[in-house]
C-alpha cells in the first residue's frame, strides 16, 4: 500500500433533512480528502453535521428524512454515491468501516459478542460457523479483551464500557478496513479508558496502516492523534488544517473561539472565553457567512449574500472568513 | 403489557442534524414561536385528526341514547306484539322485530343504556381503586407496596372473562332484581378483577416522579411530601389514566355485552345488546332473520369502537414518540 | 438456567395460591348460601345441600376450608356435580377438542399477526400501515361474539365457504372458529410488532448492521426483528387468558363440543360445581402457561437475570 494513496475524497457534499417543519440543510458542500495512514480529525459542536458527514460517507443516513442532494464520495476513486446499493453495501466493512459513541446500544442486546463479530466473515466472507467464530476470538485478543475465548459467547451488557467499545473495534476491522470511520468514540467512556480506547485505534491503524476519520468535539483527543483537523460549522468546513499549525495559529474565528474556550495551564487565573450563543437553526440560517450572529470579527459584507468559501490561507491550510488575514494575523 | 419492552435503546436519530433543528432552537428562535405545551401540542394534534372527531360524535350520540332514549324513539321496547314476531325491517319498525316482536330499533336505543352504564361506572370504580392504591403503592414503598402489588399480581392472574363468569354466577340475578343491582354486580365483577391495571400505571408513575427534586425538596423542608404527591403527582399521572380508562372502558363493555351473551350479565326484563345478540344468534334465526343479530352486534361494536379509538387517539397525541 | 426456572416457579406459588384463595372467596365464602341456584331452576333437595356442605366442609374455619379445597384440587378432584358426574372427567373427555381449537388461534396469531406487524411496520406511514391499524382496530372493537355470528352468517352460510357448525371437532371444522377466537390477539400482536419494529428500526444496532454492510433483509429480519418479536412472545402468552375465555363464546356459537360449551352449558343448567371447576382449571392452565412464557422470555433476552 502506497502511503500516500488517497483513499477517500470528498467533493462538494450535500445533505438535506426533509422534516415536518421544513428542509434542514444538514451538509452544505463539504469536500475533504484522506490518504492512507492517515488520521484525519473532524470537529465541531453538536449539530455542526458531523455525524451527519459520516453517515452520508457510509451511506446509512436515515432516508427520510435524510437525503443526499448533491456532490460526490470517492473511494479510491470510484464515486461511492453513483454506485448502486447492493455495490455499495460490499465496500461497508471492507472498505469503509464505523464504530459509534454508544457502544451499548450500538451493540445489538440479544446476540452473543463474538456472533456479531462473526457476522462480519459469515455475511461477507461466507464462512462457516466454527471459523468464524475462531475469527472473533483472535479479534477479541487484538483489541486487547482478556479471556476472549471464555468471553465469546457473552453478551453485550455484560462487560464494561471499555470492553464493549472494543469489539465495536474488533467487528469495525473485522475486514481489514481501508478506512476506519470513528463517530465520538470516547466520549461515552472515562478518561482513563478514553486513553486506551484511543492508543488502540492508533496502534491499529499504525498495524494496517489505515485511514481514520476521527469525528469529535473534542479538542483533547483530537491533538494526540490527528494529522489534519477539519472544523466543521453549521454544515460547512470552516477550516483545515494540520493540527500542530491549527492549534499554534487558527484562521478563523470559530476556531479560535474554540480554542479560547479550553482551559489551559499557562493562562492560569484568565477568565475563560467561551463562544457566546448557540449555533444557528438550520431550518432557518442567517444570511451570510453563518457565524456571523456569534462572531467578534464580524462586519456588514460577512451579513450578506453567500457564505464565505474554503479558500487557501497558506500552503496546506484553508479557512472560510472574509476577515481571515485579520484572523489570522491577529496574535 | 405495554411496559415489557422498556428495556430499549433510544430512538435514533441523525444526532447532528436532529440537535441543531427540534432540541436546541436559538434562544431568539424560541421567543418567536408561540410557546407550546405538551397540552397544547397535544391539542393541536388530536383537532387535526378525523378519528377524533369520528369516536367523540359517537360517544356523545351514545350517552344521550343512554341519558335519553325518548330522543331517539318514541316507540315502547316492552310493546311485543307476538303475532309480528321476526318481522323484517319495514316502515314501522325500522330494524324489524325480534323473537317475541318487540321492535328491534327501539330495544337497540334502549340497549345502550346497560352497555354505557356498565362501562363508564366500571371504568371509573377501577379508576379511583387503582389510583387510591397505586399511589399508595408507589409512595410509602417498603413492605406495603409489596403486599399491594402481590395483591394486584393474584386479581391480575385471573382473566377478565372467566373471573367475570364465576362471580357472576355465583351472584345470580333473577326477574325480580331490580336493574341498578344488576348493573352493581356486573360493575362489582368487573372492577374487581380490572383495578390492577390502573394500580400498575398509578403506581410506576409515582415511583418515577418520587426522587425528582422538588419532591425531595418538599420532604427536606419539612412541608408534606403527601400533598406533594397528591397536588403534583397524581394530577400529572391523571392523564395516562383516562386514556388507559377509555381504552378499558371499550373493553368493560364488550366484556358486560359478553356475560349478557352467556346469559349471566343482564338478564330480562333489562334490556341490553348482549342479551339481543344471544337471542339472535340461534343457527336458525341467522338464516332467517339476520336483522335481529346485525342492528344490535353495530351498534355494540360502534361503541366499543368509539371508546377505545378515542382513546387511541389521546394516548398518540400525548406521546410525541408515536407521531 | 436452572436456577432461574426454580426461582420463576417459585415466585409463581404465592400468585397460584393467591389466585385460588381469590376465587375459593368469591365463590364460597362471600355471604350467602353457595347452594342457592345450584341445582337448576328448583331449589337444592336437603339432601344435596348436606352433601355439598360436607363435600366444601363449610362448617370448618375458613382457612381450613380453603386448604382441603386445595388439597383436593391439587389432585385433580374438582367434585361431583348434582347429575352425579366426576367434573374432572368431563373435562378429560372434551379438553382435546379445545386444545385443537387454541393451536387454531395461537398459529393465526403467530403467523397473520407476525405479517402483519412487520409489514406495517416496514411500510410505516404507507399504504399497509394505514390498512394493518384500521383493521387491527376493527377487530379489536368487534367482540367475540359478535365476530363469530357475523363470521358464521357470512362465511358459513352466505358463502359456504366452512362448515357452519363444528360438532364433530375436526381441524376443518374448527378452523374458522379458531380463527374468531384468534381475531382479537391477532389485532393486538400485529399492533404490538409493529410498535416494536419501528421502535427498534431506529434503534443504534440497527444502524450497526447497516454500517456492517449487512443486506436490509438480515438488518431487519434478523437485528430489528429478532428484538421486536420478545414482548410479542410474551403477549401471545398472555393472550392466552382471553382466549379461554373467548373460547366459551366461541364453542358456544359454532356448537363445538369442548370445555367452553361444558362452561355455557353448566350455566345455563345452573350447575355450580361444574362451572366452578372448569373455570379453576382454565385459569390454572392459564397461569402455567403465563409461567412457561415468563421463562421463554429469560431464554429470548438475554438481559434478563439468570442468577
Amino acid at each position: 500500500m502506497n502511503t500516500n494513496e488517497k483513499l477517500l475524497e470528498v467533493n462538494d457534499l450535500r445533505v438535506e433533512f426533509r422534516m415536518r417543519d421544513g428542509v434542514a440543510h444538514a451538509i452544505n458542500g463539504v469536500s475533504f480528502e484522506l490518504y492512507a495512514r492517515e488520521t484525519l480529525a473532524i470537529l465541531g459542536e453538536s449539530g455542526s453535521g458531523k455525524s451527519v458527514t459520516a453517515q452520508a460517507i457510509m451511506g446509512i443516513l436515515d432516508s427520510p428524512p435524510g437525503f443526499v442532494t448533491g456532490g460526490e464520495v470517492k473511494f479510491r476513486g470510484t464515486d461511492l454515491l453513483a454506485l448502486p446499493e447492493n455495490e455499495r453495501r460490499k465496500v461497508r466493512g471492507p472498505g469503509i468501516s464505523m464504530i459509534f459513541q454508544d457502544a451499548l446500544s450500538s451493540l445489538n442486546p440479544v446476540f452473543p459478542v463474538g456472533w456479531q463479530i462473526a457476522e462480519m466473515f459469515r455475511q461477507h466472507r461466507g464462512m462457516n460457523r466454527t471459523d468464524a467464530e475462531a475469527k472473533a476470538i483472535g479479534l477479541m485478543e487484538r483489541v486487547h479483551i482478556p479471556a476472549a475465548r471464555e468471553r465469546v459467547r457473552a453478551y453485550p451488557h455484560q462487560f464494561s464500557g471499555g470492553m464493549r467499545q472494543r469489539i465495536m473495534i474488533a467487528m469495525a476491522i473485522a475486514l481489514d478496513p481501508v478506512v476506519l470511520i470513528a463517530d465520538e468514540p470516547t466520549t461515552a467512556l472515562d478518561v482513563t479508558v478514553q486513553a486506551q480506547i484511543m492508543g488502540l485505534l492508533k496502534e491499529l491503524q499504525d498495524e494496517a496502516g489505515m485511514g481514520l476519520i476521527l469525528i469529535t468535539h473534542d479538542l483533547g483527543v483530537v491533538a494526540d492523534v490527528a494529522d489534519r483537523i477539519a472544523v466543521m460549522y453549521a454544515g460547512r468546513l470552516v477550516e483545515t488544517a494540520g493540527v500542530v499549525d491549527l492549534y499554534a495559529r487558527p484562521a478563523h474565528p470559530y476556531t479560535k473561539g474554540l480554542l479560547e474556550s479550553i482551559p489551559r495551564l499557562d493562562l492560569k487565573g484568565q477568565t475563560l472565553n467561551a463562544i457566546g450563543g448557540l449555533p444557528p437553526n438550520l431550518l432557518a440560517m442567517p444570511a451570510g457567512c453563518p457565524f456571523h450572529p456569534r462572531c467578534r470579527y464580524a462586519v456588514d459584507i460577512c451579513r450578506e449574500g453567500e457564505p464565505p468559501p474554503l479558500e487557501e490561507v497558506v500552503a496546506g491550510r484553508a479557512a472560510a472568513c472574509h476577515r481571515v488575514k485579520e484572523v489570522y494575523g491577529d496574535e | 403489557m405495554t411496559d415489557t419492552y422498556g428495556s430499549n435503546s433510544q430512538p435514533l436519530l441523525p444526532e447532528g442534524a436532529i440537535d441543531g433543528i427540534v432540541r436546541q432552537p436559538p434562544l431568539d428562535e424560541q421567543s418567536a414561536a408561540p410557546a407550546r405545551s405538551l397540552g397544547a401540542d397535544a391539542w393541536e394534534a388530536m383537532r387535526r385528526s378525523p378519528l377524533f372527531w369520528i369516536s367523540a360524535a359517537l360517544i356523545v350520540i351514545f350517552v344521550l341514547m343512554a341519558a335519553f332514549p325518548g330522543l331517539f324513539t318514541n316507540k315502547d321496547p316492552y310493546d311485543c306484539p307476538l303475532e309480528l314476531a321476526r318481522d323484517a325491517p319495514s316502515a314501522d319498525a325500522w330494524f324489524g322485530r325480534d323473537l317475541l316482536g318487540c321492535d328491534v330499533y327501539a330495544r337497540t336505543i334502549y340497549g345502550a343504556r346497560a352497555s354505557i352504564l356498565v362501562g363508564v361506572l366500571t371504568a371509573f370504580v377501577t379508576a379511583v381503586i387503582g389510583v387510591g392504591i397505586g399511589t399508595t403503592g408507589g409512595y410509602v414503598g417498603g413492605w406495603l407496596d409489596t403486599l399491594l402489588s402481590r395483591t394486584a399480581d393474584v386479581f391480575f392472574a385471573i382473566p377478565l372473562l372467566l373471573g367475570g363468569i364465576l362471580i357472576m354466577f355465583t351472584f345470580p340475578s333473577d326477574y325480580d332484581t331490580p336493574y341498578m343491582v344488576v348493573i352493581g354486580k356486573v360493575v362489582f365483577a368487573l372492577a374487581i378483577l380490572g383495578w390492577p391495571n390502573i394500580f400498575r400505571l398509578m403506581r410506576s408513575s409515582v415511583m418515577q416522579v418520587n426522587p425528582l427534586e422538588y419532591v425531595q425538596a418538599a420532604r427536606a423542608l419539612g412541608g408534606s411530601p403527601w400533598r406533594v404527591v397528591t397536588s403534583h403527582v397524581v394530577p400529572n399521572s391523571m392523564v395516562p389514566v383516562i386514556v388507559v380508562s377509555t381504552i378499558d372502558l371499550g373493553a368493560y363493555i364488550a366484556a358486560e355485552a359478553t356475560l349478557s351473551f352467556l346469559g349471566i350479565g343482564l338478564r330480562p326484563p333489562a334490556i341490553s345488546w348482549g342479551q339481543a345478540i344471544s337471542e339472535a344468534s340461534g343457527l336458525g334465526y341467522i338464516r332467517a332473520a339476520p336483522h335481529m343479530l346485525i342492528f344490535p352486534s353495530v351498534f355494540l361494536s360502534l361503541t366499543v369502537l368509539a371508546f377505545i379509538m378515542m382513546g387511541e387517539v389521546v394516548r398518540d397525541a400525548m406521546d410525541p414518540k408515536l407521531r | 438456567m436452572g436456577k432461574f426456572i426454580v426461582r420463576r416457579i417459585l415466585q409463581m406459588i404465592p400468585v397460584l395460591l393467591g389466585a385460588t384463595f381469590l376465587i375459593f372467596a368469591l365463590v364460597f365464602l362471600l355471604p350467602g348460601d353457595p347452594t342457592v341456584g345450584r341445582c337448576g331452576e328448583r331449589p337444592c333437595s336437603p339432601a344435596y345441600v348436606a352433601a355439598f356442605r360436607a363435600e366444601y366442609n363449610l362448617d370448618k374455619p375458613f382457612i381450613v376450608q380453603y386448604a382441603l379445597y386445595l388439597g383436593k384440587l391439587v389432585q385433580g378432584d374438582l367434585g361431583t356435580n348434582f347429575y352425579g358426574n366426576s367434573v374432572l372427567h368431563e373435562l378429560a373427555i372434551r379438553y382435546p377438542v379445545t386444545l385443537k381449537l387454541a393451536l387454531i388461534a395461537i398459529a393465526f396469531e403467530i403467523v397473520v399477526g407476525i405479517s402483519a406487524g412487520v409489514l406495517a411496520g416496514i411500510r410505516k406511514g404507507k399504504f399497509v400501515d394505514n390498512l394493518v391499524t384500521v383493521s387491527t382496530l376493527l377487530l379489536i372493537s368487534i367482540p367475540v361474539f359478535v365476530l363469530g355470528g357475523l363470521a358464521q352468517m357470512i362465511f358459513g352460510i352466505k358463502l359456504g365457504w366452512f362448515p357452519v357448525t363444528a360438532t364433530e371437532g375436526t381441524w376443518y371444522q374448527l378452523l374458522l372458529p379458531g380463527m374468531v377466537l384468534g381475531a382479537l390477539s391477532v389485532a393486538y400482536a400485529a399492533r404490538l410488532t409493529r410498535t416494536n419494529l419501528v421502535e427498534n428500526l431506529r434503534a443504534d444496532y440497527v444502524r450497526t448492521a447497516k454500517a456492517k454492510g449487512l443486506s436490509p433483509k438480515r438488518a431487519i429480519g434478523i437485528h430489528a426483528l429478532r428484538n421486536s418479536l420478545i414482548p410479542v412472545v410474551t403477549y401471545i402468552g398472555a393472550s392466552f387468558g382471553a382466549l379461554m375465555g373467548g373460547a366459551i363464546v366461541t364453542e358456544r356459537i359454532f356448537n363445538i363440543n369442548g370445555i367452553g360449551y361444558f362452561i355455557f352449558r353448566s350455566i345455563t343448567q345452573r350447575d355450580g360445581v361444574s362451572v366452578v371447576g372448569a373455570v379453576v382449571v382454565l385459569v390454572f392452565v392459564y397461569l402455567v402457561v403465563n409461567l412457561l412464557v415468563d421463562i421463554l422470555y429469560g431464554v429470548l433476552d438475554p438481559r434478563i437475570s439468570h442468577d
